[in-house]
């Protein structure tokens, strides 16, 4: 498939509005320890859906992939060894 | 209208290249972008672990009609510009023009929605400084600056993003784009989901951290 | 030499300012940056020199102890963001990758000139609040000093470095898409010249760490504007998180500062070595290499903050980790010159100075790595000439040899090269005994940053201080004779050093558009015929 038709784009339209309401939902449930990452993992979907079908990432060159991919893994560098610094901090 | 043909700049041997190399480019601003966001959302998952309850309470002072009507809007805006640049690339070229000017709207809507948010949470004393609300905890106020900050660098983008599909809007009414030529529609496209994006994590992060008590 | 064809060289190619100004023409660009970071330089260096003139006597007695501190900030900001990134990058790499790739002009040329402006009204601000007093928190600016406590402008100047970075980026993806996009036919990846391998790894850098330094000194302003705690821990902020944001620019920064200088080393030392270089994938993927790992090591500019000992240590082993890649091209510019034909030409001096002191440079990095010994040696002079190593001693020299290189393609002319040869030798000396009398006051315990010491390092910074007069000289003899031979210097041809690669199949200077034909690649880089058992090629 070369592009995405309008059908493609309403139903990536439908189901980010439904998991939008899934995650507000879930948001005034006790979830306990599960609240959090379920919500984090919705919202990480929903960009999937944004990336792969309105970016039409799904429909570009594997180059394309990797200069939208390289932010994020950049950021997930930051992210585990600051974050590491200060989980590791609670050992002493 | 005849075909419009894209013009190819010097630099270039042909459209193809000028257009790959320009979807390379716009790919690789918005990988600047994500990290520039990037070391704000750091922030606020450092103080989110330090200081969670407070981070809590402030939390359930932020307005979440204000904020679903605002996702709302925006994942809507990101579905008419997708149907913009599909119209473009389809030669439907008045649908161009309407599918953006639907957008535009969109756009503007999320601006007056949050102006009317900001209005009230001033009133509310969530301004971290003198006139903070006393009964919120002290670290409260690093989450309200987190909030302000977060959500004032959006809607600046989101503000960039209407000034750059305003023009847009303009070119496309003259006829600028075709199938066979639309690449500065996408790359804004491109910007415009970004926007969005960045959005779909500051909704949860800024107003769902505790709702349930 | 007159094109013979009939376009007129880029030089010759519109004489107003205008033309000049409003230029999107690569090689242009290059030159404009020259000229501005050469007044930079000459403010930083004038910070330098005025430190060192204090530094004579272990009393404060030249200036008053803030001057002093505004003096270091002014010379380590205007040095690191006005000086040594833009230098390679956004001179020898705006003049040559386009050229060197084969193509007509970069990526984005409208957007290569935004970036200098950028460059240029960041510098507007970061002069602007020199003159009108100046900062003194260090380039570093730790918080919560600089958040809360100075009385310096510090806003202004953090505003000077946000818009230049600005300028870097967008250098940064203009490279990045130039060298992805634009290679000549035939130019595959593996037959790239070096100097493009080390810009494209430059370029991730700029493009992927800079946004972070951008989002930090805002973060700071915030603060210091507005009082809120970001950082300041009596508003319950945490300074530590200033340094984890501000190292995760700042670290790959100085990769940034030295990838491009490595470039300009494999390029001198095949040419003057009429060799191929050694183990082409092993130095291409180096650098890559140490611009991935560079990005993993922040924290070890952060053993004694109250970071976690456990962090300290996985940071210290990839600190360790990066240095490989270093190491690895140091022995295969080495092999190069085994076996070659070599010649002391100006370039080759000051790239042969820069295998020396780079590699002296990074082993005291070794040394900071280790937790135990930075515990002892940071914030003293060992940290400052261990990065003066690398900086001065690798990079500037690597700028000046690659100036010197591509010399006669960007101005058509040939320095005088007795006074080429002369300068760098002047600078290798005066550099050294700059700064190696700095490890030994930095490990008896010289703190940096202060402006009168104990009695007993007054010897070594005397030495220091002499030797910053001859480097003087030796920036200075440069300055004088390559602004000289723009008038009187020879008239260079297309290929004077007789180097592979494109950018000197074209005319010295070039025509605007670089090539009358679009080369088509079908060798490996460096070509150079083999030589015989007398070290002689042959054409």
């Amino acid at each position: 498939m070369n592009r995405p038709t309008k059908k493609i784009f309403v139903l990536a339209w439908l189901a980010l509005v439904v998991m939008h309401f899934t995650i507000l939902g879930s948001a005034y449930l006790d979830l306990k320890s599960f609240g959090t990452p379920i919500i984090l993992v919705l919202a990480v979907v929903q960009m999937f859906l944004i990336l792969l079908y309105f970016m039409e990432v799904r429909y570009t060159a594997r180059l394309v992939w990797i200069f939208a991919g390289a932010g994020f893994f950049w950021l997930l560098i930051q992210w585990t060894l600051t974050l590491s610094d200060y989980l590791m901090r609670q050992w002493h | 209208m005849p075909e419009q043909k894209s013009i190819v700049a010097e630099q270039f041997d042909t459209a193809e290249q000028q257009s790959e190399a320009a979807h390379l480019g716009m790919w690789t601003f918005l990988a600047t972008e994500v990290l520039f966001f990037g070391g704000l959302f750091l922030a606020y998952l450092v103080y989110r672990h330090f200081y969670f309850d407070a981070f809590a309470a402030a939390s359930r002072h932020t307005d979440v009609l204000f904020g679903t009507m605002n996702s709302i809007i925006l994942l809507t805006s990101s579905l008419t510009m997708a149907l913009a640049v599909f119209s473009a690339a389809e030669n439907y070229r008045r649908s161009v023009t309407r599918w953006l000017s639907l957008t535009l709207l969109l756009g503007a809507a999320f601006l007056v929605v949050k102006g009317f948010e900001y209005h009230k949470d001033i009133a509310g004393h969530l301004v971290p400084g003198p006139t903070f609300d006393p009964a919120l905890p002290s670290q409260a106020q690093i989450f309200f600056w987190l909030y302000w900050t977060m959500t004032g660098l959006h809607a600046l983008h989101l503000l960039i993003g209407l000034a750059l599909l305003t023009v847009m809007f303009f070119l496309a009414r003259r006829g600028t784009f075709s199938a066979n030529y639309h690449t500065p529609l996408t790359l804004a496209g491109l910007y415009w989901h970004f926007v969005d994006i960045v959005w779909l994590f500051l909704f949860p992060l800024l107003y769902l951290v505790q709702r349930h008590l | 030499m007159e094109s013979t064809n009939q376009e007129r060289n880029y030089l010759a190619d519109g004489n107003t300012v205008g033309s000049w100004l409003l230029t999107t023409d690569h090689k242009r660009i290059g030159v404009l940056y020259l000229f501005s970071i050469l007044f930079f330089f000459v403010i930083a260096a004038a910070a330098a020199a005025l430190m060192r003139l204090e530094l004579l006597t272990p009393q404060g007695d030249l200036v008053l102890s803030d001057t002093y501190n505004k003096l270091f900030t002014i010379h380590g900001v205007l040095m690191v963001w006005f000086f040594l990134i833009p230098s390679i990058p956004a001179v020898l790499g705006n003049f040559i990758v386009p050229l060197m790739i084969g193509a007509r002009d970069v990526a984005f040329p409208k957007l290569n000139l935004l970036s200098w402006y950028l460059f240029l009204l960041g510098g507007c601000f970061a002069v602007h609040a020199i003159i009108i007093g100046g900062v003194d928190t260090g380039w570093t600016f730790y918080t919560p000093y600089s958040s809360a406590y100075s009385n310096s402008h510090v806003v202004e100047m953090a505003l000077g470095i946000f818009i230049a970075g600005f300028g870097s980026i967008l250098t940064g993806l203009n490279f990045i898409i130039t060298i992805q996009k634009m290679r000549a036919p035939g130019l595959t990846w593996f037959r790239l010249p070096l100097f493009i391998w080390s810009m494209f790894a430059t370029s991730v850098i700029l493009v992927l760490a800079t946004p972070v330094l951008a989002i930090t000194l805002a973060l700071m302003c915030v603060e210091r504007l507005w009082g809120v705690g970001i950082f300041n821990p009596k508003l319950g902020g945490d300074p530590v998180l200033f340094q984890h944001l501000f190292w995760f620019y700042s670290h790959p920064a100085v990769y940034i500062m030295i990838l491009p200088g490595m470039g300009v080393v494999s390029e001198v030392i095949t040419c003057f070595s009429r060799k191929k270089i050694f183990g082409y994938r092993f130095v291409a993927f180096s650098s890559v290499a140490i611009a991935v790992i560079g990005f993993l090591v922040w924290g070890h500019h952060m053993f004694v903050s109250s970071q976690s000992l456990y962090a300290g240590m996985v940071f210290s082993i990839l600190s360790f980790l990066v240095a490989i890649p270093s190491a690895i091209k140091v022995f295969n510019w080495t092999a190069t010159l085994y076996r070659g034909s070599i010649s002391f030409a100006t370039p080759m001096l000051y790239i042969l100075g820069f295998i020396g002191l780079f590699t002296v440079g990074g082993l005291t990095g070794l040394f900071l790595a280790a937790l135990a010994v930075d515990v002892h040696v940071h914030g003293t002079y060992f940290v400052i000439a261990h990065f003066h190593y690398i900086m001065v001693g690798g990079m500037v020299t690597a700028f000046m040899g690659g100036l010197h290189y591509w010399w006669p393609k960007i101005t058509g002319r040939l320095y005088p090269e007795k006074w080429g040869q002369l300068s760098a030798l002047i600078l290798f000396i005066g550099f050294n005994l700059t700064f190696f009398p700095q490890f030994i006051l930095g490990y008896l315990g010289m703190p940096r940053r202060v402006y009168e010491y104990a009695p007993e390092f007054q010897v070594y910074n005397v030495l220091s201080t002499a030797g910053a007069g001859i480097l003087g000289v030796g920036y200075l003899l440069p300055l004088v004779y390559l602004l000289w031979s723009l008038r009187y210097g020879k008239r260079a041809d297309a290929n004077p050093w007789h180097a592979t690669g494109l950018e000197w199949k074209t005319s010295s200077p070039p025509p605007k558009h670089n090539f009358t034909e679009t080369p088509v690649v079908t060798e490996d880089a460096y070509h150079y015929p083999p030589l015989d058992e007398k070290g002689e090629g042959h054409a």
